[in-house]
């Protein structure tokens, strides 16, 4: 793997990948894995986030020189496996229905789409997620259709609700709970994405495939509760 | 045995459960916490002979009152406030045995912003992931991630027999109202900055601004224009300074959350971030470099000191 390393504090690392932003989600993932498992208890916390990775480590177990020469060990010889077969996929329902889908019909009309091929472009498509934040357990995921590309609302909302799937730009996300939010409300899902009660705590991982499984209100509220 | 420890009788305005913070989760989006200044904190715990990660409770301000349902043995730093034990004057910086029904007053902090509470043994509270650290708008941690409210039990261990008396040495005590000037290890997107926004930000002054809490500090003073927009959000550190497109500098701290997309030139020392989190609004900050060598020269000697026992 090809990538730049900068400083990003006492005890931490940006590594910057030689890749898309948009197509390195598998290999960024790969690496970070490759990391932790090499690295153990020395790296306290690995974030990626598209085509770079934050790595924090223990200053009382590494310094900089040392902790650079381990990564190069590590990373400059690796080939991460983006195989399409490989990788966790994952299925969330969501149900798309108007009473579900606030933005749907003015999406419609400022694309010019009907709601039939807005809700078929989105889920017809597999999604990588690309990076994990803004609010614990919510996942970018990309990329979007260019057909469905819109800017983010000029006014967010106050509150949109848990389980909104929603788009932006070239990226797709389900807000894991009530939160305020920018971007356009094409549907909800059941799923659970962030249990703090739970380990993991979090359903989505960057580098995770991910397909919508369009389902009806009735399924919707069968599985909400 | 029912459990036992400290009631809160008031609970001040903003006391939270703390930690070193919730470490190895960030990569699911959640925040690591943990206590603003560190340094007093472990203190805190290294005058009770704990573990540097023992759950103690951050007072913001003061203002709170205890009263202790078994023996144990507490220590108080940080912010300067009068405090009483049963009406009777007590040190900050220094243990303090407490008996069944003693009463605790934390009068309203006059210097300094937090200060620190722990009990031999720490507090006896669950968490989430291996740490008690409370975030608020997670509301994960301690109390639900919820600060302590008129009537809780902090519960602890009953402290016997009796343990002599610590008080931090004199030369540790930091002054709070001292003006400062915070160490900079420049990094992320330092060496893309518009060389003009970089030489105003170390040749200026700067006022803390009243909008900052735990998840970040603002400052307000000479506007910077970094010259760099449409970043892709990547990974936050502790103390990172960012600039967003108004030009007055966010400083990152414990509550932060774990992306971000504008540009930053460094990041704070941490021992000077934990400085930086007992000043008040108005304070006047200036920065000056230093290299990544002399910072990490600088903080392992301090985690090691507080990984031993006392």
């Amino acid at each position: 793997m090809r990538y730049r390393v900068e400083v990003a504090g006492v005890d931490s690392l940006l590594l910057r990948f030689d890749l898309p932003a948009e197509q390195a989600a598998i290999s960024v993932a790969a690496c970070a894995d490759q990391l932790k498992s090499r690295l153990g208890s020395s790296v306290i916390d690995l974030i990626p986030a598209y085509n770079s990775l934050l790595i924090t480590y223990d200053l009382m177990q590494l310094d900089d020189p040392t902790i650079r020469q381990q990564i190069a060990a590590i990373l400059d010889q690796y080939i991460p496996d983006t195989d399409q077969e490989t990788g966790r996929r994952i299925k969330i329902p969501v149900c798309y229905e108007p009473e579900f889908a606030p933005d749907l019909a003015v999406i419609s009309s400022q694309l010019s789409l009907p709601v039939a091929d807005i809700i078929e472009l989105h889920c017809t498509a597999e999604y990588e997620v690309q990076a994990v934040g803004f609010a614990p357990g919510f996942a970018y995921m990309g990329t979007l259709s260019e057909r469905l590309l819109l800017p983010r609302k000029a006014t967010p909302r106050v509150e949109v609700p848990a389980g909104s799937v929603a788009i932006a730009e070239r990226q797709t996300a389900v807000y894991p709970q009530a939160s305020p939010g920018g971007w356009w409300l094409i549907g909800r899902s059941p799923v659970t994405l962030f249990d703090a009660q739970s380990e993991p705590p979090g359903l989505l991982q960057v580098g995770d495939r991910v397909s919508f499984e369009p389902i009806s209100a009735a399924e919707l509220k069968r599985l909400q509760s | 045995m029912s459990v036992q420890g400290l009631r809160v009788i008031k609970p001040g305005a903003l006391s939270l459960i703390q930690d070193t913070g919730r470490w190895g989760f960030q990569h699911y989006g959640l925040s690591p916490g943990g206590a603003m200044d560190e340094h007093a904190a472990r203190w805190a715990n290294k005058l009770l002979a704990n573990p540097p990660h023992a759950a103690l409770l951050e007072i913001t301000l003061g203002n709170v009152e205890l009263e202790a349902e078994i023996a144990c043995l507490i220590a108080i730093t940080g912010a300067r406030q009068p405090i009483s034990l049963n009406n009777q004057p007590v040190r900050n910086w220094t243990s303090v045995q407490l008996h069944p029904g003693d009463r605790l007053k934390i009068g309203f902090a006059n210097s300094g912003q937090r200060s620190y509470l722990a009990v031999a043994g720490g507090f006896q509270l669950a968490g989430n992931f291996g740490s008690v650290a409370t975030v608020q708008r997670e509301q994960i941690g301690a109390f639900s991630g919820q600060p302590i409210s008129k009537a809780d039990l902090l519960p602890c261990r009953p402290s016997c027999p009796e343990r002599p008396v610590r008080s931090v040495p004199w030369r540790f005590i930091p002054d709070y109202d001292q003006p400062l000037t915070l160490r900079v290890i420049p990094g992320y997107q330092a060496d893309q900055f518009n060389p003009q926004a970089l030489k105003t930000f170390y040749a200026s002054d700067y006022s803390l601004s009243s909008d900052s809490n735990r998840m970040g500090f603002r400052l307000s003073g000479e506007t910077l224009d970094s010259g760099l927009s449409g970043l892709l959000s990547e990974g936050i550190s502790y103390g990172a300074i960012q600039i967003p497109p108004d030009g007055q500098p966010i400083i990152l701290l414990k509550d932060r959350q774990t992306l971000g997309g504008y540009p930053k030139l460094g990041t704070l020392l941490p021992l000077d971030a934990f400085r930086l989190s007992q000043c008040r609004p108005g304070t006047v900050l200036r920065f000056e470099m230093i290299s990544l060598q002399a910072a990490q020269a600088v903080m392992r000697p301090f985690y090691n000191f507080f990984a031993l026992s006392l």
